[in-house]
């Protein structure tokens, strides 16, 4: 490749090779119009002046927001439906609990808000499990403490800022819970804003069954659950309360 | 050389990163710091490439003038580290080398031609300082012409294609504007390149045609009547090519 001298400064020359590209390079003493053979070509400035700090900028930018951007769309889309308090489930039996519950149904929290109620969570997980779940195992452990038994009201109670939310979620656990013990006890749903807005699910009508945990052949008609300390029964129509001097003197 | 307060010398070294000309004042201003700055890395070379590593250190210079920004810290350290780092480049390419050409060795190009028989062709110096004033002519000519357009020589250098896909697209425009009598002709006329015929034309992106525009309007110009020499540089574009308009 030989090269045509075009311009001389101080500095450089600007140079023609025969392919037609234009170059700088060292200035070895020639002349406008000297052809060469071999050029000392000058390097091209390196990206770090003035456009390159703004690209580069551009750049640093760039990938922040991208990263906040996928953080927040982690935090939205994952993390804050299914880590963060959305609303939460109360279960009124004698012992009262409520759960707090994500925006999935998951329940992050239990507690009880009384004595039976802290008593029925006691060694209880709720690890990773939704609401009807946790609503159900607590009703099977209220069922094996004694706490419920048959023909007692169960009363829900959901709660959240999201009120289509809430009237899902009302009809779902109590759907759920109507499946599995409709037959036996009485399921209420109930309004946080109103209380007398209760929506009583009709169970079935009682069969005879076997009580499922405990043997007590004493009740011919309710099959009573035992349950030792009743003095914070509150509610209502229960037959088996008649019965309970019965089942005391049966322990 | 006047002593100059920092913020002064950067005010110059952004004003001779677009003025050639003032670069070339700010390189001879300079001049003393350069030598100081080439002396301090004078290997043991013969006295007859000392001036060669004069060019090197001349071209570093200019070459921290168009690289230099505030972030690199003061303009002055920053010129002596591209020099040094420049020179140590050079004396290891020629020390790489640096070897004895035989006479007898076949030219590269034509392997029926030796050097020295190349040599002994080359015409008289009296013929190769003609041919060179011809040259010289003829390019001084050029280059007043693209004054005309609003483009010097180095903004051409600056504005070239470097890598051989661009070039190609390059040249492929010089092909379509050979083709089309009108794209000479606006050019000539308007002093500007008509960009919008040659992207109808030959469906090269607008983005490409305003990055190489200087550079395309050099390579158009040279094309038209008068620049034979230049022309006949061009071997390897021409030899894909028809020649002159």
């Amino acid at each position: 490749m030989s090269y045509l001298i075009m311009e001389v400064r101080v500095g450089y020359v600007v140079v023609l090779d025969e392919a037609g590209r234009v170059f700088k390079a060292a200035n070895f003493g020639y002349q406008i119009g000297d052809v060469v053979k071999d050029v000392v070509l000058m390097n091209e400035p390196k990206r770090h002046g003035f456009f390159s700090s703004w690209s580069f900028s551009f750049k640093q930018a760039g990938v922040l927001v991208t990263s906040f951007a996928l953080i927040a769309l982690f935090y939205l889309g994952y993390f804050q439906p299914n880590y963060s308090v959305y609303g939460t489930l109360r279960l009124q039996i004698n012992p009262d609990v409520v759960m707090s519950l994500s925006k999935t149904q998951r329940v992050l929290k239990v507690e009880g808000l009384n004595e039976d109620g802290l008593a029925l969570i006691e060694g209880y997980s709720f690890a990773d499990k939704k609401s009807d779940e946790v609503a159900s195992e607590l009703i099977e452990r209220a069922i094996d403490q004694g706490y419920l038994s048959e023909r007692k009201t169960l009363t829900i109670e959901v709660d959240s800022n999201d009120v289509k939310w809430t009237s899902e979620n009302e009809l779902s656990v109590s759907a759920s819970l109507d499946e599995k013990y409709g037959n036996r006890l009485i399921i209420e749903v109930s309004s946080h804003d109103n209380d007398d807005d209760r929506v009583e699910i009709p169970s079935k009508p009682a069969q005879p069954t076997t009580p499922p945990s405990n043997n007590h052949d004493d009740n011919d008609n309710n099959n009573v659950l035992n349950h030792d300390d009743d003095d914070d029964h509150d509610d209502d129509i229960d037959d088996d309360e008649n019965n309970d001097d019965d089942n005391d003197d049966n322990d | 050389m006047i002593e100059k307060t920092e913020h002064e010398l950067v005010e110059m070294v952004n004003r001779a990163k677009s003025d050639p000309d003032y670069a070339d004042i700010l390189i001879r201003q300079y001049m003393p710091f350069i030598k100081s700055e080439l002396s301090k890395q004078v290997y043991h070379e013969p006295a007859s490439s000392h001036s060669d590593a004069l060019s090197i250190a001349l071209l570093a210079f200019y070459e921290a003038i168009i690289g230099y920004d505030s972030k690199r810290g003061a303009f002055l350290f920053f010129a002596s580290q591209v020099i040094k780092s420049r020179l140590i480049d050079y004396h290891r390419k020629e020390r790489k080398h640096r070897e004895v050409i035989s006479l007898d060795l076949s030219m590269s190009d034509d392997e029926n031609v030796t050097l020295i028989e190349r040599v002994a062709d080359e015409k008289t110096d009296g013929d190769r300082l003609k041919r060179r004033a011809l040259s010289e002519q003829e390019i001084s000519e050029f280059a007043r012409d693209l004054q005309s357009y609003g483009v010097t020589l180095s903004e051409v250098a600056d504005n070239s294609p470097k890598q051989e896909r661009t070039l190609r697209v390059c040249v492929s425009i010089l092909e379509f504007a050979k083709q089309e009598p009108g794209i000479f002709d606006d050019l000539v006329r308007t002093k500007k390149l008509p960009i919008e015929k040659i992207v109808n034309g030959t469906k090269v992106s607008r983005k490409t045609i305003d990055r190489h525009r200087k550079y395309l309007v050099a390579l158009l110009v040279a094309f038209t009547n008068g620049y034979e020499i230049i022309r006949g540089h061009l071997r390897r574009l021409n030899s894909g090519m028809g020649g002159e308009r």
